[in-house]
């Protein structure tokens, strides 16, 4: 470093504001991200311990913990978290079962009517979800399905569908054909193939999909209003209940109760998804 | 389906360990493979060498089980093996791109297929190990394939085939990855390795200098079928047809009259020039000649001289020896001589040897 010679001043300077420039920028940016992403959940955080909160206050008048004590002692609060806790896991394993070997033949088998069938099942996103409820509702009557267990479970299934569709397919078809040749070359047959090659190397991609179905079928409300209420009622449903008959505190209380699942399932995945170990290592030409 | 055998039959002794007869396939329409005939001796290493497109490496994932012939059978130690899956049989591959399992370990990866057998433990530990260590890569047996280079990546990879014992070892284009100095030591290290264990061997490549320098045979492929089969030797000195002889190795090629002399032939390019050959005659009348360019013969143009008059265009040196572009008649002709061998701009030439063939393979071409 000693023996390089010094630039001459001024582009010295210059480069000197430019990165600070940049740096300032760069901080800038941040934190307006910090304050978008943030901003509302220390607004939900303060919300849930406000007694009374005046318009143009920053923080509330007085704090206290009776909305936490009135929706804890709330007795639909219990079997609502419970069933929510029984049915997402349910939804997403069925979803995985359906939707696990359809990934693999979209990324896998040249078969008629694949990207039709691809786009179809991406399009049941792109109606307004309450359209389809309605039209299946009649179906569901006509099924007896409606006010049912299953109902719930299929109307929760919808949302999940193209999440662990399409992010397995792509995460399948990227796995080189030659590595499950290779296997197949070792002796192993077409199943123990893919348990032991294809679905580990995708594994963290199904993982990413896992944790959105399981998020989607969570907090999926409207559907599971429609076919199981009064008799099921999930944590998002229970939450409509809330914000009808009680103040707003009530629900940013249910509103952190509702996000512990998310939060929990992020923290125990990030490693996983984040590590490069499992991508690495490809050997592509 | 009788085993019927037009291209040289296995010499007395010489078990045959891979047999594949009329060898059919097409993909995409197009017809890849044509009634392709070979016989692979016990413990030799044979060169599938030709071109992209040539069907080498379609033959070698049907000898491997990842295609299925539209016609022909493929026998292994006189096992038909046309229908039987990958999985199931005696063969292992070592593919173009190593085809590692990121997700594990070396140790892992050559221990896998011992996995699938069910191999004990303690057994499958040895041979993981033994094998490791033949390759020299037991300090890596812990790290991922992603962590080694990818040189070790491929010698992983032949781990993993040798280790299953295979009764046949197909290598596709294995060294295509490497560098140029890489791809010589692994070639030798290979074939040290092959013959060690005498292992049956089908080795892809298109690169002719390798399959000069590995193979025990040659099987020059072009346009779905093999055009010659024979030694490296052979095949360079002795190519059967005109495809061969541009293929593999450097030759001038040219059409001539080749009349007979007392002594030798005379190659007659056109009126005012013909080229003397002095080694072996050649059949008489309108052919297609080609001649190596370390067989031609340069001389300084002087009275008591033979030879067609040549100009000297370019003379490139590259390193132990150089090649000089000589103009004889209407042709150019390259010709290797050795670093101190000195010529004029005017040379004589003429040919110590030379091949010729019929000139119309040369149109049918």
């Amino acid at each position: 470093m000693s023996r390089t010679i010094p630039p001459p001043a001024s582009t010295e300077r210059a480069r000197r504001i430019g990165a600070a420039a940049t740096t300032v920028g760069a901080t800038v940016l941040a934190v307006l991200i910090a304050v978008f992403v943030l901003g509302p959940l220390v607004w939900l955080g303060v919300q849930a311990f406000a007694g009374h909160w005046t318009f143009p206050r920053l923080l509330p008048d007085s704090w206290t913990l009776s909305w936490w004590h009135e929706v804890l002692a709330d007795a639909n609060l219990g079997s609502s978290i419970r069933l929510s806790l029984i049915l997402s896991p349910v939804v997403t394993a069925v979803s995985m079962l359906i939707c696990l070997p359809a990934a693999y033949a979209f990324a896998r088998m040249p078969f008629r009517g694949r990207r039709a069938l691809l786009i179809a099942i991406f399009a049941t996103n792109a109606f307004p979800r309450f359209g389809l409820f309605i039209a299946m509702s009649s179906l569901f009557y006509a099924l007896n399905l409606m006010g049912t267990a299953v109902g719930v479970v299929i109307v929760q299934l919808i949302g999940t569908i193209v999440f662990m569709t399409w992010i397995p397919a792509a995460a399948f078809a990227s796995v080189p054909p030659s590595l499950e040749e290779a296997a197949r070359d070792a002796g192993a047959g077409p199943l123990r193939v893919f348990l032991r090659v294809t679905l580990p190397i995708a594994a963290p991609a199904i993982l990413v999909a896992i944790i959105l179905s399981f998020l989607a079928a969570f907090d999926e409300a409207q559907g599971t209003f429609l076919v199981g209420a009064p008799e099921y009622i999930t944590m998002p449903t229970e939450m409509y209940n809330l914000i009808g008959h009680y103040p707003g505190q009530v629900s940013a209380v249910f509103s952190i109760l509702l996000s512990i699942p998310s939060v929990v399932l992020m923290l125990l995945v990030r490693r996983h998804v984040l590590s490069g170990t499992v991508a690495e290592g490809f050997q592509l030409r | 389906m009788t085993p019927n055998t037009p291209t040289s039959p296995p010499r007395l002794g010489a078990q045959t360990a891979l047999h594949l007869a009329r060898i059919t396939k097409e993909l995409g329409g197009r017809r890849i493979v044509s009634e392709l005939e070979l016989e692979v001796r016990a413990g030799e290493l044979i060169c599938l060498l030709g071109p992209s497109g040539c069907g080498k490496t379609t033959t070698l994932r049907m000898i491997g089980g990842f295609l299925t012939p539209d016609a022909g059978t493929i026998r292994i130690d006189g096992a038909d093996v046309t229908r039987v899956s990958p999985e199931r049989r005696p063969t292992a591959m070592v593919f173009q791109n190593y085809a590692l399992w990121p997700h594990m370990t070396v140790f892992d990866n050559v221990a896998f297929g011992l996995a699938v057998r069910r191999v004990p433990r303690a057994d499958r530990r040895r041979r993981v190990e033994e094998m490791l260590g033949m390759v020299g890569l037991s300090h890596h047996a812990n790290s991922r394939p992603g962590q080694i280079s990818g040189g070790e990546q491929q010698r992983v990879a032949l781990a993993r085939a040798l280790v299953m014992e295979p009764r046949l070892l197909l290598l596709d284009e294995p060294l295509s990855n490497l560098d140029a100095k890489l791809r010589v030591r692994v070639r030798e290290e290979i074939r040290d390795i092959q013959q060690r264990l005498g292992i049956t061997t089908v080795f892809v490549t298109h690169d002719q200098e390798e399959a000069l320098s590995l193979s025990d045979r040659i099987a020059v492929m072009n346009d779905g079928r093999i055009e010659q089969l024979d030694t490296p030797d052979a095949i360079y000195r002795h190519p059967s047809t005109p495809f061969v002889a541009r293929f593999v190795g450097t030759m001038n090629v040219f059409e001539a009259q080749v009349h007979d002399r007392p002594n030798g032939s005379v190659l007659v390019l056109d009126a005012a020039t013909s080229l003397p050959l002095a080694g072996a005659p050649l059949q008489t009348g309108h052919r297609l000649v080609g001649i190596r360019p370390e067989d031609l013969l340069l001389t300084p143009d002087e009275d008591d001289t033979v030879g067609a008059v040549g100009t000297v265009e370019r003379d490139i040196p590259l390193g132990h020896y150089r090649e000089l572009m000589v103009r004889v008649g209407g042709s150019r002709l390259r010709a290797f001589v050795p670093a101190t061998h000195r010529l004029p701009a005017r040379v004589r030439v003429s040919a110590a040897r030379a091949v010729s063939f019929a000139p119309e393979s040369e149109a049918v071409r």
